[in-house]
């Protein structure tokens, strides 16, 4: 089973729900956890972007504000709007968890974080599963599970970050 | 082997223009649901016809 952007929540979908036949491989490739991530990262990023990568950056203010807070203000008021005039329920993150549960021997889940301007890294399904395991792991009660992103303060990776990282996988610490 | 692949990105789109929710016949846009039950379908049809 193969699903791509829009067809990987179908993909999933129908990976989970079917149950009288076992499917081998289900590869879910550059999809999203659901329209209301790609609505609320969607308009949050364009307030950030390419500053996002900028730590000092990230962290000054914006309208009073601090850009962060903007982001997620703006994404907030978005993916309100859109849940109003559109009444979409959609999870795909719950289907593609589901997909674990059920007979599929494999998963692929495929991203692009760098050349996908449509579905945005922040919104992708891979980083949606990545903070389900994180709460999975930690127990955390399902009333203070964010759907968009983890409730701890600058958890986004910036390159600073990221090098910081590196040397000490380096330095074998 | 039987594979099947939903492709909805850079391939063409189908007319959208007939459907009966407005925001897919004004917009283009799909109701996830709706993609996901047509999905259910062609699942059903493969089956019974491939698998």
């Amino acid at each position: 089973m193969h699903g791509e952007s829009l067809g990987g929540m179908a993909a999933s979908y129908v990976s989970r729900k079917d149950q009288r036949h076992q499917v081998d491989f289900a590869f879910i490739d550059r999809t999203f956890a659901s329209f209301d991530s790609v609505a609320f990262w969607g308009a949050g990023i364009s307030t950030m972007t390419p500053k996002i990568m900028n730590k000092s950056r990230f962290k000054s203010s914006f309208c009073f504000l601090r850009r962060g807070t903007f982001s997620r203000l703006l994404g907030s008021f978005v993916t309100r709007c859109l849940k109003i005039v559109t009444n979409w329920k959609d999870d795909n993150l719950q289907s593609f968890v589901g997909i674990e549960k059920s007979q599929a021997k494999y998963i692929l889940l495929g991203s692009d974080p760098v050349n996908d301007n449509i579905v945005n890294d922040l919104s992708s399904l891979k980083n949606a599963n990545t903070r389900h395991i994180i709460h999975e792991q930690l127990n955390t009660p399902l009333k203070k599970r964010s759907k968009f992103a983890l409730n701890l303060p600058n958890h986004l990776l910036v390159d600073e970050d990221v090098s910081r990282l590196i040397l000490i996988f380096k330095s074998g610490r | 082997m039987n594979l099947i692949i939903f492709n909805y990105r850079g391939y063409g789109r189908s007319d959208t223009s007939t459907s009966t929710s407005f925001l897919a016949r004004k917009f283009g846009f799909l109701n996830p649901l709706d993609v996901v039950k047509d999905a259910s379908v062609v699942l059903e049809y493969a089956t019974e016809k491939f698998i």
